[in-house]
């Protein structure tokens, strides 16, 4: 695909808000109903796929989204450790002590989870497309 | 040919026989000791109204990180692999 169609741009831009409303969607209500982080990073993934598919020769730096995927999983692995401050047991709910507030830590760990799968499944993407776009040049 | 015939019956009525035992002999619930006390306790002990995201993000939450650092993993080495200039010379 060598040049943009208009009307595959046109359509996926309309298409762009109802995806990422339902990717937000499933990743917020993972904790209660079906779906979760990793399910709706998937959706959110499809997104940056699609804009692949309106704008083929967009520039992507991979580099900074690698930078920002790392420290996702960081804040990941961070978030369960901070039961030791409150509950002296590690890879827990933290907010348990507080009960209004206890299911932010799942909504809190599905949006990392969501965000960092996103952002890995467009890095691959991406790298491939980029691959077959430097091979075949 | 019939021989063929024969060893493709034999496979798809052992898969039908096993799909039969499977749904028609429950294992009684009280073989699940785990599994109802995940039921039981999950809201208490995690904040969690759903036992699945008790499990997945609570009891089991290595499980979700090893996940995602497996995915994080892949893609550093497909961007590792990808580098120009790493595997032969363009062509």
């Amino acid at each position: 695909m060598d040049q943009n169609h208009d009307l595959i741009a046109y359509l996926t831009e309309l298409l762009y808000p109802f995806i990422l409303l339902f990717g937000f969607y499933v990743i917020i209500y993972g904790d209660i109903s079906p779906g979760g982080g990793f399910q709706g990073g998937a959706i959110l993934a499809s997104v940056i796929i699609l804009r692949y598919i309106s704008y083929p020769l967009g520039e992507v730096e991979l580099h900074t989204l690698q930078k920002i995927e790392k420290i996702f999983y960081i804040s990941i692995v961070l978030v369960p450790l901070l039961s030791l401050f409150t509950r002296q047991v590690a890879l827990t709910n933290f907010l348990l002590p507080y009960p209004h507030l206890a299911r932010w830590y799942l909504i809190i760990l599905n949006l990392l989870i969501g965000f960092k799968v996103c952002l890995g499944l467009s890095v691959i993407f991406y790298e491939f497309v980029l691959h077959e776009r430097r091979w075949f040049k | 040919m019939i021989w063929k015939r024969f060893k493709l019956f034999c496979g798809i009525l052992s898969a039908i026989l096993c799909i039969w035992a499977m749904v028609h002999t429950d294992p009684p619930l009280h073989s699940f000791p785990l599994a109802k006390s995940y039921q039981r306790d999950s809201l208490q002990e995690t904040g969690a109204q759903n036992a699945a995201t008790a499990i997945y993000l609570d009891y089991r939450v290595y499980d979700s990180l090893f996940e995602s650092l497996l995915l994080l993993i892949s893609a550093v080495s497909i961007h590792h692999l990808n580098k120009e200039g790493t595997h032969g010379s363009k062509s």
